[in-house]
């Protein structure tokens, strides 16, 4: 079997439902690993990601990174678009997709497609906190 | 390959081809150079220094695609 690693783009840059709208890019890269337990005999695996935010006319506001093969930065961070400290890496821990879904339907005001968004995505986030590696 | 899992979620699995011109794509979008560069350049080293830029990050996550 190969275990990769793989690449996912989720939605290539998906347009999120705001007026000015928002744009999302995430990509990952994950393997197949072994699993014992409930969740075997394999997994998927997470081994890298970023989740870009974009203003209406393509302009990066903030994005999360993780990538360990990097030659440079490893640690998963944060960037903030601000001339002040663009090249500043804010540290963070490993950040899920459902955490940076919460943060822009809380915070960044954008119109969730279900009603029951925050049920769907706590038990996620629940799962993602019981096995992650 | 179209694996539908929900009625609203498609996942899109790539052939080898398929990928490789995608990972072309994004390199030609972000950096104006081809896949194949981009690669060569990235298992060269050529990048160290500026990887940590965006348009080069966006590139190397799709390095999968482009192996």
């Amino acid at each position: 079997m190969n275990t990769g690693p793989y690449a996912l783009v989720i939605g290539g840059e998906c347009r999120l439902k705001r007026d000015p709208s928002l744009t999302l890019d995430i990509r990952m890269q994950y393997k197949i690993v072994e699993a014992s337990g409930d969740r075997g005999p394999y997994k998927v695996k997470i081994t890298a990601y970023m989740y870009i935010v974009e203003d209406h006319r393509g302009h990066e506001l903030f994005s999360y990174h993780w990538q360990p093969d990097s030659p440079e930065v490893k640690f998963p961070h944060l960037h903030v678009e601000h001339p002040t400290f663009k090249k500043a890496h804010f540290p963070t821990g490993r950040i899920s997709l459902e955490e940076v879904l919460k943060l822009l339907i809380t915070d960044f005001g954008v119109r969730p497609l279900k009603s029951n968004w925050d049920e769907i995505l706590t038990e996620t986030l629940g799962k993602f906190s019981t096995y992650r590696t | 390959m179209i694996t539908k899992i929900k009625p609203s979620v498609k996942v899109h699995r790539l052939s080898t081809n398929a990928a490789r011109r995608l990972f072309d794509r994004e390199a030609r979008r972000h950096l104006n150079m081809s896949g194949r560069e981009f690669l060569r350049r990235w298992e060269a080293g050529k990048f160290n220094g500026q990887a940590d830029t965006s348009a080069v990050r966006r590139v190397a996550m799709l390095l999968p695609f482009g192996r």
